[in-house]
């Protein structure tokens, strides 16, 4: 039924089917003839994964079609488009086990392989009217259009594969938990200084016998700890989802069979969350998204608080005010330098046995008469001694849980102090200004192998740092029949002075 | 098994559970023995909600300081078990648990006890060992509190129970002097002829071996003496446990863990469990005369 196009071929005999500027024949439209629907899944997994079907998108349309004996298959068609991608498609559909067409309208003949370099001309034309005549150098075929189906649908139907690797990907990520536990996820959030955002989502009732929507909170984070990790992953009813393209985000632990970045069907402004196990939920719009540390604790101070109201304005007269340091209820943020005093060094030295090889390389320190400060870009929590500061600016710490009055802006604070530069300043809590060296900050480890002059100082206990009650024994009568519920040895194994002695 | 497992269950976590863990008056149930422990934990979690969050947040806090953890699973069967057995230990120092015609009862618990120990594995699992001394971490500091009342009238002596009112009323006139005195785990059989206290320190140093963690963190004490026991050894047997134990032991004086140390390594024949210890006792001795440069 096929013939060969031959070099310098000009006629062909398929209605819609043309030569193009290499010579090889192609019509407007190309066609991918697939056995089943795993093998279109299978085709998309293997092209998006070399490149995206952004431009194919408009024209690409999926039918399940039907042949005269019954059989049924899917075609996948698009705008041709030139033998360059018609030439990539080709090779993919035929490792996903299909063949490519092409032409026009209703007469598709098969597109060029090897063994025909410009391709295939139909001999003989099927005269059947059908949606499809699809003209293959082993088969000519008629097919009907059955239905039409969604790109859209049936990406959001297929269930994510198992992939244990996404798990170490980093990122932002975003969490879904359910409506119970928002709010112990945003006060852990808040308590462990975690950048987060969140919103609540509503979606329709899962039946009309719900007479409610189904809540369920969305957290947006940019970086989630990774002690946290075990945590979120492994409670039910959280599900931390990683977004793999705009509007599109797949379950930590699972993979979308189809690379969803190169497949643009979602819209941006809405979010699809595929979980592994369930059904992907889908958001048409995002819901407004607000910051957890909104959510923190407040303190208002007594109502009935006088105002002094300034009756009249005078021109200042060299207004100078003394630098003040006043607690503060906003949440730790920055907090990456310590202040070990001279007293709490063997705390540290003893301290340093705990800390992991990563704190140890990354931790600076310096020493000077007023004790040791320590400088860890990842946060200093991760070394419990000493009083803790925040870096307010470069090189400039404040003490964590405190502000600087006047609430001047920390860029002001640096230039009224006139330090020079290459100067790390501690302001403390009495807003005394320290300054070291920056070049004096040595690594922990380093100063820890040198055995500084703070290892001299004497040993001693440490505090136990929980100050909790004694478990205090209070014996009382165990009441009526108190051996009730202790069986007796077996006779064997009772020591002999026992036997018979057994209460009840 | 005349109450309700579930109930059982409950006495036992606001009794024991809770004050191991959290401190506080610890009121021992009824002794559960061992058929009753091994079931009791079985797919129940205690009903108070307030007071499992309490004891979970107290678990945590105290698993953090070997390892970094954030969450715990809930008490298993097994620590159950354990919780179920120390219950029955402290019951059998009770002086009110017998009678005049029943002074049997206290062996009969003994053994009682030491069956329910004996069916105890210890943890399978490094999670699990750190879950047990999260747990237990506190066994050893359980202490009663004695008084002697003493008077013009004469003096009396009470066993972990508030004296009675009719000895200490008019404390000025009778000269009433009260004198608590502070009685640790290990000696509370002391005074109890009917619980020898060579066995009574069996039983706590074969409850304290279930908890492997806390048998090592608590290596000072003076009785009952450390002695390795397989769980011991199986967690300084490879470097996850080893750090685990070296950072439990890093909150006592060094000089009395080596000496503990050396002393239970030096009771081992030969052979590879003294190869473990020996290995471990060294590596603690390194770290110890490092950390003194």
């Amino acid at each position: 039924m096929l013939v060969r196009v031959a070099l310098h071929q000009t006629r062909l005999r398929t209605p819609g089917l043309g030569l193009d500027a290499k010579g090889v024949a192609l019509g407007s439209r190309g066609v991918v003839l697939l056995p089943s629907i795993d093998r279109l899944v299978a085709f998309l997994a293997l092209f998006t994964r070399q490149a995206s079907l952004e431009d194919m998108l408009r024209t690409l349309k999926v039918e399940v079609v039907k042949s005269k004996l019954g059989a049924r298959e899917v075609v996948l068609s698009f705008a041709a488009d030139g033998s360059d991608r018609m030439d990539r498609v080709a090779e993919i559909a035929r490792l996903a086990g299909g063949f490519t067409f092409t032409g026009t309208t209703r007469h598709f003949v098969q597109y060029r392989d090897a063994g025909a370099p410009f391709g295939y001309d139909a001999a003989e034309l099927l005269t059947q009217d059908a949606t499809y005549a699809l003209y293959h150098s082993s088969f000519s075929q008629i097919y009907a259009t059955e239905r039409e189906v969604e790109l859209k649908t049936l990406l959001l139907r297929l269930q994510p594969h198992v992939d244990p690797t996404t798990l170490r990907e980093g990122g932002p990520k975003w969490i879904c938990a359910e409506r119970g536990l928002g709010p112990a996820l945003i006060a852990y959030f808040v308590r462990s200084s975690v950048d987060a955002e969140v919103g609540l989502a509503e979606w329709p009732p899962d039946s009309s016998f719900d007479d409610s929507p189904v809540q369920r909170y969305l957290f947006r984070i940019e970086a989630i700890p990774a002690r946290m990790m075990p945590l979120l992953t492994s409670t039910p009813g959280l599900t931390v989802l990683s977004p793999v393209a705009d509007g599109v985000a797949v379950e930590l632990g699972f993979r979308h069979p189809v690379s969803l970045r190169a497949c643009p069907v979602f819209p941006g402004e809405g979010l699809v969350l595929f979980r592994g196990k369930g059904e992907p939920l889908s958001l048409e719009r995002l819901p407004a998204l607000g910051p957890v540390s909104a959510f923190a604790r407040v303190e208002l101070h007594a109502e009935g608080g006088s105002i002094v109201r300034a009756q009249r304005t005078i021109e200042p007269e060299g207004v100078r005010l003394a630098l003040r340091m006043v607690p503060t209820t906003d949440p730790w943020r920055g907090v990456t330098a310590a202040w070990v005093r001279p007293e709490e060094l063997q705390l540290l030295r003893r301290m340093a046995y705990l800390l992991g090889a990563e704190t140890l390389r990354r931790a600076t320190i310096a020493f000077t008469q007023h004790g040791a400060f320590l400088r860890l870009a990842s946060g200093v929590e991760a070394i419990p001694v000493g009083e803790f500061f925040r870096e307010v600016h470069p090189g400039l710490f404040l003490p964590a849980g405190y502000d600087a009055l006047p609430a001047v802006s920390p860029e002001v604070l640096e230039r009224s102090i006139g330090a020079p530069q290459g100067l790390v300043l501690f302001i403390g809590r009495d807003a005394r200004v320290l300054g070291i060296e920056a070049a004096h900050f040595v690594p922990l480890e380093t100063a820890l192998l040198e055995a500084q002059a703070w290892a001299l100082l004497p040993a001693g206990a440490i505090e136990p740092a929980l100050a909790t009650e004694v478990p205090r024994l209070v014996l009382e009568s165990p009441g009526f029949r108190p051996m009730r519920d202790v069986e007796a040895a077996p006779p064997e194994a009772a020591p002999p002075e026992d036997t018979g002695a057994a209460g009840g | 098994m005349s109450k309700n497992l579930s109930l059982r269950l409950e006495e036992l976590a606001q009794g024991v559970l809770g004050p191991l863990v959290l401190g506080g008056p610890m009121r021992p149930v009824p002794p559960l023995g061992p058929q009753l422990a091994m079931t009791i934990g079985e797919g129940r979690r205690i009903s108070d909600d307030d007071l499992r969050a309490r004891i979970d947040v107290a678990r945590v806090r105290r698993a953090r300081f070997v390892a970094p953890l954030d969450a715990l699973p809930d008490i298993s069967p097994a620590e159950w078990a354990l919780v179920a057995a120390l219950n029955d230990l402290l019951q059998a120092t009770n002086h009110e648990l017998s009678g005049p015609f029943t002074r049997g009862r206290h062996a009969t618990l003994l053994d009682a006890i030491k069956r329910l120990l004996s069916a105890l594995d210890g943890p399978r699992s490094t999670l699990e060992v750190i879950v047990r001394h999260a747990t237990f971490a506190r066994l050893l500091e359980v202490e009663r509190v004695d008084t002697l009342v003493r008077a013009w009238a004469g003096s009396a002596q009470y066993r972990g129970q508030d004296p009675d009112r009719t000895m200490t009323f008019w404390p000025k006139l009778r000269r009433v002097q009260l004198e608590p005195r502070h009685v640790p785990l290990s000696a509370m059989a002391d005074g109890l002829e009917l619980v020898p206290l060579e066995r009574f320190h069996d039983l706590v140093g074969q409850l304290l071996a279930r908890s492997p963690l806390t048998d090592l963190a608590t290596v000072t004490r003076s009785a009952p003496a450390f002695a390795w026991t397989q769980a011991t050894l199986e967690l300084v047997a490879y470097p996850t446990g080893r750090t685990l134990a070296s950072r439990a032991l890093g909150r006592s004086p060094d000089q009395q863990v080596l000496a503990a140390l050396e002393r239970a390594t030096r009771a081992l024949g030969p052979g590879e469990a003294s190869s473990i210890a020996t290995s471990f006792h060294r590596e603690v001795f390194e770290r110890a005369t490092s950390a003194r440069v």
